[in-house]
């Protein structure tokens, strides 16, 4: 039912100099280390920016989201493990279901659920970790501020 | 086991919202809107959703105080009440009864304001009693009534979405009157024009297709220059003002001196976007205005609310449906207190005391001479006090000491008194310096009624037993009455009082309880079979024609200077009502905001190195108060706001007791102040 | 006609009430009354007060019988219904707030006027006792939902934000709505939502709302209605409870035993929707 969301009806165009403000939302299992997961960031988007540890993506509630977007960040990004790899066996089902209808609630009432990044990372391979936080990151870029 | 649901109104604003008192096993645990109400529509505001919280909560007084020494001791009833009727034969004796000073309550339903200001009349022989009105609606019960005969709103709550212009000025009402806030928006989904013209970029402002934004205390210029404009674009109604009116070629005379440049100049405001104002308001076929305190909070109050009135009458915009000049009162029943004559100068109905048939009349149905001399008002009450002519003060269910103004000065009158009686549910700043503190019943320990905003009478019903020994204000007054010796004070129930208000009251007259419990009657209703008044002056106005004023602006009392550079107005909030008598026992409420703050554009405060939070020094020649600072556009550059309704920072510490000359309302919304920054050490 | 068709309706609710009265098996039966000119929710504990009762007006009672039960721990309530009461009731029994078994409802058919009235789909519960059930409808207000739908999503950014930018924090969504009962509510707590503001912060206020019902709204409608500033919440929900079927197939009111999609892993309620990328 949803309309196709498209991104040249943009919310506010793209800036050159805007940097965006995230919060990181990583499960400690695959990513124990919060300063390593900001050093992921780059230092102009790390500086505004939030990093935040969870026993497992389960534990992320759709709140924490909804209050980051209304204190003015403009992304939420989530960090967790491989389905299968959960160390609560099914911990990131319900992430999963949870962040997917949240998405559709954004989009329901105009926020960009893009701004809502969620991403399985396996604690082998940093430099795909870089590359996805980097797509997301160029994405919110071309989203604008979300205020 | 028993649960019921007892159909009852609001006690807070003067919206007058049906509610559903939910009572278990006799204790008030919830309430409910009612859905079939003509003004909640199934919808309250948080303050009405929590109206029960405050009822049961245990800081009640539940059983009457004395002083003894420094204290207040419990005793019991008929020693409190041997006492003060003692206290009061003695003054009266000895000094007259002019000595005595009552206030009544908007808070009290109709039958208890009757019997209060028939107890100071009937039994001690005053005139001197008044109430809060005087804090806030005076100035339009005296402005409308000069112009039309008479001073209610002329348009009910419904009709507004009837409008197909609204013009809302001085009055915050999403958070103030949030029902009726409702019907603007209402009335604006169907394609009405809204125009907020407010010193204040206030929440009701994001939703009009005009915002203007006048520099405070310059109310009269606007109006005159939105009138200069109607006439000359020939905007005004030739046909009303002929027909319907007089005195209009003064008032021509006098607006043309009002110019857009002249008129810029003292406002500030653009010519153009007053332009778009005038036209929208004058040609749209059904344009209502609507106001509140930011009107009539000033010395110039009744020329702010003759103004309104010209401009309405100017362009034929009251007598119709959905079009009229809607003051919104604030307290539940303030209509109804001063529809019962809890004012200095009239009996119920606003009858004259001075009116020599009126006085007749009352002398005859109470069997008592009266007084022909009209009373003081609330704060002449306390300039007498202070100054020791006034011995004794009864005061029903009000807080002078958090919502008059300068309230040093009134801490000084109260403690120079006699005897201080005081009849409330709560401890509270004023009744702690009481002689004796009476216990009375909240609304829900009563029946009774209150009259709302849009002169809406409607029931009050008992839904719990009183709260300890407390009494019923009508009762209390009754038992007062009869212990010194009166006549006539023998009621069974307040269905008594009100039959005795409606055979004095021609407005009244038509009435009852029993008509009541069908549904809600606005007055005038002067007979069984009349079915109440919507709107006032169809065809013909109260007092025949209405009447032009040509009107000056004058500047405020008070104006900034070097040592104290700001404008500082003042007001409520959503969350809490007056005084926080009630609210701040509410756990809903006061959760929600358990503290004052004063407002800073985020100009000023960068300029004095404020930052949001920061407790700062408000200063004005009366007082201080310690406050937290909130940057917020809600102010313009050089005006802070903070609201009265909490005793740690009371704004009325600050506030100017300057009067309007009229109808002597204090000017809240304007003083100067200064502002700095409390540096603590760490 | 209608009118006649309403009284027989309430002799027949006031025969089995009376009936459930007499038999002692309920400690009364809560249902609405008439008084004078309105009609009020009200728990009738004796025959002789079932002369008042009344089935006009609209309560999300469900609300009621939860506190009663809540508050007396022993003994079973009778209490008249329709639909959408029914469905209250069984999301609350899902979110172990009342007790199915302590209840003995009067079901009540919704006539085609009433389901019109409501925008409703199912006008009836599952046990019917008193009217005829006039089977599956399809009231809703597409118009709207369309109108709603079709925005792109900066024109739905202008239209949510500004109508929640109305709100005046009056609660009434919340608490007219029988399953928005937890105890401690997150939308009273200063770290999600900034307490002593109007309007309450977007999206904090409704979108924690809007999230935590996702899952329980039955799509009654109680909340616009309670809604003094005309923001059109049971749109929003009805929105919502179509994602809920689009993602997991899933639908609220049925049966108690269902369980919540978001409780469960993926083996039990596997998702609706392909995954091509997160
Ligand atoms: S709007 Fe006024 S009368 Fe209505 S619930 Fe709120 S405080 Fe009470
Ligand atoms: S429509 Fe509103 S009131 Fe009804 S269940 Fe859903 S959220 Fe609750
Ligand atoms: S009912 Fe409406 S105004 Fe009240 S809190 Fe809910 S959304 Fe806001």
């Amino acid at each position: 039912m949803n309309k196709p969301l498209t991104a040249e009806a943009g919310e506010k165009k793209t800036e050159l100099e805007f940097v965006p403000a995230i919060a990181v939302f990583h499960c400690r299992w695959c990513l124990p280390d919060s300063d390593s997961v900001r050093s992921l960031l780059n230092e102009e988007v790390a500086a505004k920016s939030v990093v935040i540890p969870l026993n497992c993506t389960a534990r992320m509630e759709a709140e924490f989201a909804i209050k980051a977007l209304s204190e003015g960040f403009d992304g939420i990004l989530i960090l967790g493990c491989e389905i299968g790899e959960c160390h609560y066996r099914t911990g990131n089902h319900r992430a999963l279901k949870r962040l997917l209808l949240l998405r559709d609630i954004l989009a329901l009432v105009g926020i960009y659920p893009e701004r809502l990044g969620f991403f399985w990372v396996s604690p082998f391979d940093q430099e795909n970790i870089r590359l996805t936080i980097n797509e997301y990151l160029d994405k919110l870029q071309e989203l604008g501020s979300f205020k | 086991m028993n649960y019921k649901t007892v159909m009852s109104t609001c006690p807070y604003c003067g919206c007058g919202c049906g509610i559903y008192l939910e009572v278990i096993d006799g204790h008030l645990v919830g309430t409910m809107p009612s859905c079939t109400h003509p003004i909640s529509q199934g919808s309250l505001c948080i303050k009405g959703w929590s109206a029960h919280e405050f009822v049961e909560s245990d800081g009640r007084l539940t059983r009457p105080l004395w002083k003894r020494g420094a204290n207040l001791e419990t005793t019991d009833w008929d020693t409190a009440m041997y006492f003060v009727a003692e206290r009061l034969r003695n003054i009266k004796e000895t000094y007259g009864p002019h000595a005595i000073a009552f206030l009544s309550s908007a808070k009290c339903t109709n039958e208890e304001n009757y019997l209060f200001m028939k107890f100071a009349r009937a039994v001690i022989g005053t005139n001197n009693i008044d109430h809060c009105a005087r804090l806030c609606h005076a100035p339009t019960v005296a402005g409308l009534a000069y112009a039309f005969g008479s001073g209610a709103m002329t348009n009910s709550i419904p009709e507004l979405e009837e409008a197909s212009c609204i013009l809302v000025t001085g009055s915050n009402t999403t958070e103030n009157h949030p029902l009726i806030a409702s019907r603007i928006i209402a009335a604006k989904e169907k394609g009405a024009y809204l125009i907020v013209i407010d010193p204040r970029r206030i929440h009701l402002a994001n939703y009009a297709d005009l915002f203007i934004q006048p520099t405070l205390g310059t109310d009269v210029a606007w109006i005159n220059g939105m009138m200069n404009i109607i006439i000359n674009e020939g905007w005004h109604n030739r046909e009303f003002i002929r027909t319907r009116t007089e005195n209009f070629e003064a008032l021509k005379a006098k607006i043309s001196e009002y110019t857009p440049d002249r008129v810029r100049s003292i406002t500030g405001v653009d010519p153009e976007l007053l332009k778009i104002a005038a036209r929208a308001y004058a040609l749209s076929p059904n344009s209502s205005i609507v106001y509140t305190m930011g009107i009539t909070e000033h010395t110039t109050g009744v020329d702010n609310v003759l103004s309104l009135a010209n401009l309405a009458m100017l362009t034929g915009h009251v007598g119709k449906r959905g079009s009229g000049i809607n003051p919104l009162r604030g307290q539940n029943n303030v209509q109804g207190a001063c529809d019962m004559g809890a004012l200095p100068d009239v009996y119920t109905g606003y009858q004259k005391v001075s009116d020599s048939a009126s006085r007749e009349k009352f002398e005859k149905a109470w069997g008592v001479t009266l007084p022909e001399e009209t009373g003081l008002t609330v704060v002449e009450m306390i300039d007498a006090a202070a100054e020791g002519e006034i011995k004794a003060m009864y005061i029903m269910g009000e807080n002078p000491m958090l919502s008059d103004p300068d309230i040093n000065h009134v801490r000084e009158a109260l403690a120079n008194l006699d005897l201080l009686v005081v009849q409330d549910i709560f401890i509270n700043e004023t009744a702690d310096l009481a002689t004796v503190v009476f216990p009375a019943q909240s609304f829900a320990e009563k029946d009774g009624t209150f009259t709302s905003t849009d002169r809406r009478v409607q029931r009050v019903r008992k839904a719990i037993e009183p709260i300890g020994e407390s009494k019923a204000d009508w009762q209390i007054m009754s038992e007062l009455a009869r212990l010194m010796g009166a006549k006539g004070f023998d009621y069974k129930n307040p269905e008594e009082i009100f039959k005795e208000i409606s055979s004095l009251t021609p407005s009244y007259s038509g009435i009852t309880y029993e008509r009541l419990d069908k549904g809600s009657l606005q007055w005038p209703c002067r007979s069984l079979d009349d079915p109440g008044t919507e709107y006032l002056h169809k065809d013909v106005f109260s007092k025949g024609l209405g009447t032009f004023t040509p009107i000056d602006w004058k500047p405020p009392a008070e104006v900034i200077d070097e040592d104290y550079p700001f404008y500082l107005t003042t007001g409520r909030v959503h969350f809490h009502y007056h005084t926080g008598t009630m609210t701040r026992r509410s756990p809903t409420l006061n959760r929600e905001m358990s503290s004052g703050s004063v407002d800073v554009n985020p100009q000023d405060a960068e300029k004095l190195g404020i930052k949001e939070k920061d407790l700062v020094k408000v200063r004005s020649r009366r007082g201080e108060v310690k406050i937290r600072a909130k940057i917020t556009e809600m102010v313009p550059p050089g005006v802070v706001f903070i609201p009265f309704n909490f005793r740690e920072s009371a704004a009325n510490a600050l506030t100017n007791s300057a009067r309007d000359p009229v109808s002597k309302i204090p000017e809240f919304k304007v003083c100067a102040v200064n502002l700095e920054k409390v540096t603590t050490r760490r | 006609m209608a009118e006649n068709d309403e009284r027989a309706r309430i002799e027949e609710a006031r025969r089995i009430a009376s009936d459930l009265l007499e038999n002692g098996v309920v400690m009364g039966v809560l249902g609405l009354r008439r008084v004078e000119s309105h009609v009020e929710p009200y728990l009738f504990t004796t025959k002789d007060e079932l002369r008042d009762l009344n089935i006009s007006g609209r309560y999300a009672i469900a609300r009621v019988a939860e506190n009663l039960l809540r508050r007396w721990d022993e003994g079973a309530l009778g209490i008249i219904i329709r639909g959408c009461d029914e469905r209250h009731l069984i999301e609350l029994s899902k979110k172990k707030s009342v007790d199915l078994k302590r209840i003995i409802t009067i079901g009540l058919a919704c006539t085609d006027h009433e389901a019109k009235e409501c925008h409703c789909l199912r006008p009836y519960p599952q046990k019917i006792d008193v009217g005829k059930s006039i089977g599956d409808v399809d009231y809703q207000d597409h118009e709207t939902l369309a109108r709603l739908m079709e925005m792109d999503i900066s024109e739905r950014r202008r239209f949510w934000s500004d109508i929640f930018n109305r709100c005046i924090k009056c609660y009434g969504c919340r608490n007219s709505c029988p399953l928005c009962n937890c105890e401690d509510c997150r939308l009273e707590e200063s770290r999600w939502v900034r307490v002593g503001e109007i309007p309450p912060e977007f999206p904090s206020f409704h979108l924690i709302r809007a999230f935590h019902m996702a899952d329980k709204c039955v799509g009654c409608g109680a909340c616009e209605r309670a809604c003094p500033m005309g923001i059109p919440l049971g749109k929003l929900h009805q929105l919502i409870r179509e994602d809920m079927k689009r993602l997991f197939k899933y639908e609220t009111g049925l049966n108690p035993e269902d369980e919540s999609p978001l409780q469960n892993d993926l083996e039990k309620n596997p998702l609706e929707v392909q995954l091509d990328e997160l």
